[in-house]
């Protein structure tokens, strides 16, 4: 069995950076007020084109979830930039919708009025955020609890209206930090297989932060290896399972291929971190 | 919060940078002088207002001549004994209802509607009990304290880490030494503040009764002056019980606080 | 807990416990005074102070009485409020002003605020004014305190969140904060209205020449001892069930907000 080439993303190869979201040596240090300046990132380049799913994996704390907030604007990096479209991120915007790890459901409003809470904000109109909004609830299978209150759902249920509130923005690029990680081996599947049939459904480009390699491998198109930090991209293994790909995938030779050679190069990264000690 | 974190009186998780202290000092000093400045205002505006000086030397007088004396002994004696009625009521009695989960559904609304009542309304009952004096001061004290002890110790009892109970029951100990080796350290930091609520409160309670019906007191002399209207002697010893209160209230924080590090 | 029949099931009942415990206890006072263990001076039977609160309710001076404690529990929880809300977000927002006023805050919150009250007098004049003032300090501390905590309680990922879909300021104070921090900040604020009626009946008790407060410790200086005890009954009847009414808002607002 051949293995999957890999290669080293850049800004310019591999990908068009006109089309899709384009890291351009992305860099961040972080200064805290003791003068201690941590590197988080040293140097991320890459291009996530238009309609991929790409997943990041790495050890515990290597910079991850700060890259993710880079992308949607929530952090302006100390190097380089990034580009959706060819134009530069300077903050939040509408082309970027980002799911959380933890719950971030609004518990006092109904699943429908938290899905329809960008909408809100962005002030579209409310016939048709609510259309909007039953359409997309319906398309992450939770048709039926529009009136519901987060406390009445499970958890696996609850990361879904964070999906259904950021697909309804229609974003360019959904940015998902670990978002079952907070959820049980069972539901994670679950939601994990649903997520496979919203993405075939609308094909969205997707930046995918996990630490399950096994969900990477079954939901992407390409995985890229972060180092420990200071962060760069070691690895960029492309995913040949085949679109449209069902959960069954997992049971299939390749997908062990591709799992064994993540998990190799995995380790030795998370060595060298547990090496270096215990990450802050 | 992790009980790792060191935190302040407001229960603010403390980030110690040496100038930021001198900053709060400075702070603290400005409020202070703002304050010393307002009063001194006052003091322009209206003849029921003393001068600054007056009063601090009125106040140093009564530590020279020594006629605060009886009454300040009076007044600790009061909140002391209270306090330790309160202490020896409250914390066995909350032990039990954190500890019994049916305890705790009998006794909560009964703790908590009890805490809702103006302590106060009763004290013309202790005066018929025990008289006017320093017995009727202490109860006051320890009806007050009481119920912020109880609920403070039934929390803290409630959030011991049900793991632990259980490890010390598996090693067989007694209940004694379930009390004293489990219980106790790990809801220390509860009862510190119960502690510290507790006499804070007794002193209030004191206080105020004094104001009331006294024989001595720091609150007898307050109100006598007030109606001989010797103003810089009222003034002097309000200044007292502030800073009393400040003291007391420091010090056991800041042994609070030592508990807080030595445990977590 | 033991396996025992139905009616044993019915005992062990808090509520029923509870009932219980008070029905022997009135029950144990009344056989007690009227047995002349405790003397009439002291404390009168149960049923001779019912009978007197019974008289004194439906008179003028009581419903006068009433009305203006009712009046300066209202003000002075109101001003502890609006006051004290505000005061709280500054707290929040900038940090340092809350570390500076700390031991200030610590220490009115552990002494008698009472005795500021002839200093207000000279201030304010012979009026309600030092008592309503007095009484809202005492609510402000608990509410600008909690409303403090509430905030920054609230869950850092709504913050993420708010700013992912690019919420303006008002709209992020309007629809996440002061939702996701009023559950957290609604003890507080039930906490302030105890104190204030604590203050406020405290205040009427020593200083006062109306309201229900006033009332009592009248009645003790002249000996109206059954007068008295009604009024006791009164203070203890109201503050317990405005304290479960608030406790009971109190389950419903967490109950659909948190």
């Amino acid at each position: 069995m051949a293995e999957p080439a890999s290669r080293l993303p850049s800004a310019d190869g591999g990908g068009d950076p006109a089309r899709g979201v384009a890291f351009h040596s992305i860099g961040m240090t972080f200064r805290s007020e003791r003068a201690e300046a941590t590197q988080a990132i040293a140097d991320v380049s890459g291009v996530i084109d238009e309609g991929r799913f790409v997943s990041v994996i790495g050890p515990s704390g290597c910079g991850k979830s700060t890259l993710l907030d880079i992308v949607g604007g929530l952090l302006e990096p100390t190097d380089g930039y990034v580009t959706i479209l060819g134009e530069r991120v300077t903050g939040p915007r509408r082309d970027t919708a980002m799911v959380f790890q933890e719950d971030s459901t609004l518990h006092w409003r109904t699943v429908l009025e938290n899905v329809v809470f960008g909408l809100e904000v962005a002030k579209v109109d409310k016939t048709e955020r609510e259309a909007r909004a039953r359409d997309i609830i319906k398309l992450v299978g939770l048709a039926g609890f529009e009136g519901h209150h987060p406390r009445q759902l499970s958890g696996g249920m609850k990361q879904r209206v964070a999906i259904a509130r950021a697909l309804v923005m229609d974003p360019r690029i959904l940015l998902m930090d670990e978002p079952f990680g907070a959820l049980d081996q069972q539901t994670r599947m679950f939601v994990g297989a649903e997520l496979l049939r919203i993405w075939e459904k609308t094909r969205k480009s997707v930046l995918f932060i996990t630490h399950d390699i096994q969900e990477a491998v079954a939901l992407s198109d390409e995985v890229w290896v972060m180092s420990h930090r200071p962060a760069v991209i070691k690895d960029v293994i492309p995913i040949n399972l085949g679109r449209p790909r069902s959960p069954d995938v997992i049971e299939s030779p390749e997908f062990q291929t591709h799992t064994n050679r993540l998990w190799e190069l995995l380790k030795v990264e998370a060595d060298k971190t547990l090496g270096v000690g215990a990450v802050g | 919060m992790s009980a790792a974190v060191e935190t302040d009186l407001l229960g603010r998780a403390e980030t110690q940078t040496p100038d930021r202290n001198y900053l709060y000092t400075l702070g603290r000093l400005g409020v202070i002088a703002i304050l010393v400045a307002a009063w001194t205002l006052a003091t322009r505006v209206t003849d029921l207002v003393p001068a600054v000086n007056e009063t601090v030397t009125t106040l140093a007088d009564g530590f020279v001549a020594g006629w605060v004396y009886p009454h300040l002994v009076s007044t600790v004696r009061a909140v002391i004994g209270g306090f330790l009625v309160a202490s020896l009521i409250g914390f066995p009695a909350g032990f039990l209802i954190g500890r019994s989960h049916w305890l705790g559904q009998v006794f909560d609304p009964l703790v908590s509607g009890a805490f809702a009542v103006p302590r106060i309304i009763f004290f013309p009952i202790l005066l018929r009990i025990f008289g006017v004096g320093e017995s009727a001061e202490a109860a006051m004290a320890a009806i007050s304290a009481l119920f912020p002890i109880l609920i403070t110790t039934a929390a803290g009892v409630r959030e011991v880490n049900p793991t632990l109970v259980k490890m010390g029951k598996s090693l067989n100990l007694s209940t004694w030494q379930m009390v004293g080796k489990i219980y106790v350290p790990a809801a220390a930091p509860s009862l510190m503040v119960g502690f510290r609520i507790g006499f804070s409160i007794s002193f209030i309670a004191v206080i105020i009764a004094e104001f009331f019906a006294a024989k001595a007191g720091l609150g007898l002399l307050v109100s006598r002056a007030y109606g001989l209207l010797q103003l810089p002697r009222m003034y002097a010893v309000v200044i007292l019980i502030v800073l009393i209160a400040l003291a007391g209230n420091l010090t056991l924080w800041l042994f609070e606080r030592r508990l807080r590090a030595h445990v977590a | 807990m033991s396996q025992t029949v139905a009616l044993g099931q019915v005992w062990r009942r808090p509520r029923v416990v509870r009932w219980t415990l008070i029905a022997i206890l009135v029950a144990g006072l009344e056989a007690v005074t009227r047995g002349g263990l405790i003397g009439p001076l002291t404390a009168p039977p149960p049923s001779v102070m019912v009978a007197a609160l019974a008289r004194i309710v439906g008179t003028a001076q009581f419903a006068d009485d009433l009305g203006r404690t009712a009046f300066t529990i209202g003000a002075a929880f109101g001003i502890g409020f609006l006051l004290g809300v505000p005061l709280g977000v500054l707290f929040w927002r900038v940090p340092v002003v809350a570390r500076v006023l700390e031991p200030f805050v610590v220490t009115l919150y552990a002494m008698p605020t009472l005795v500021f009250y002839p200093i207000l007098l000279a201030l304010m004049g012979l009026n309600a004014g030092p008592i309503i003032t007095i009484a809202a300090l005492m609510a402000l501390i608990p509410i600008a305190l909690n409303t403090m905590v509430a905030l920054r309680g609230v869950n850092p990922v709504l913050h993420k969140l708010a700013a992912s879909v690019n919420c303006s300021r008002p709209q992020y104070y309007r629809k996440v904060l002061v939702p996701a921090a009023t559950p957290l900040a609604i003890p507080g604020v039930k906490l302030g209205f105890i104190y204030a009626i604590i203050g406020t009946i405290a205040m009427e008790f020593i200083l006062a020449s109306r309201g229900i407060g006033f009332r009592a410790g009248f009645n003790y200086r002249d000996f109206n001892i059954p007068e008295m005890y009604a009024y006791v009954l009164v203070v203890v009847f109201l503050s317990v069930s405005i304290n479960y009414a608030l406790g009971a808002l109190e389950r419903r607002i967490r109950r659909d907000m948190l």
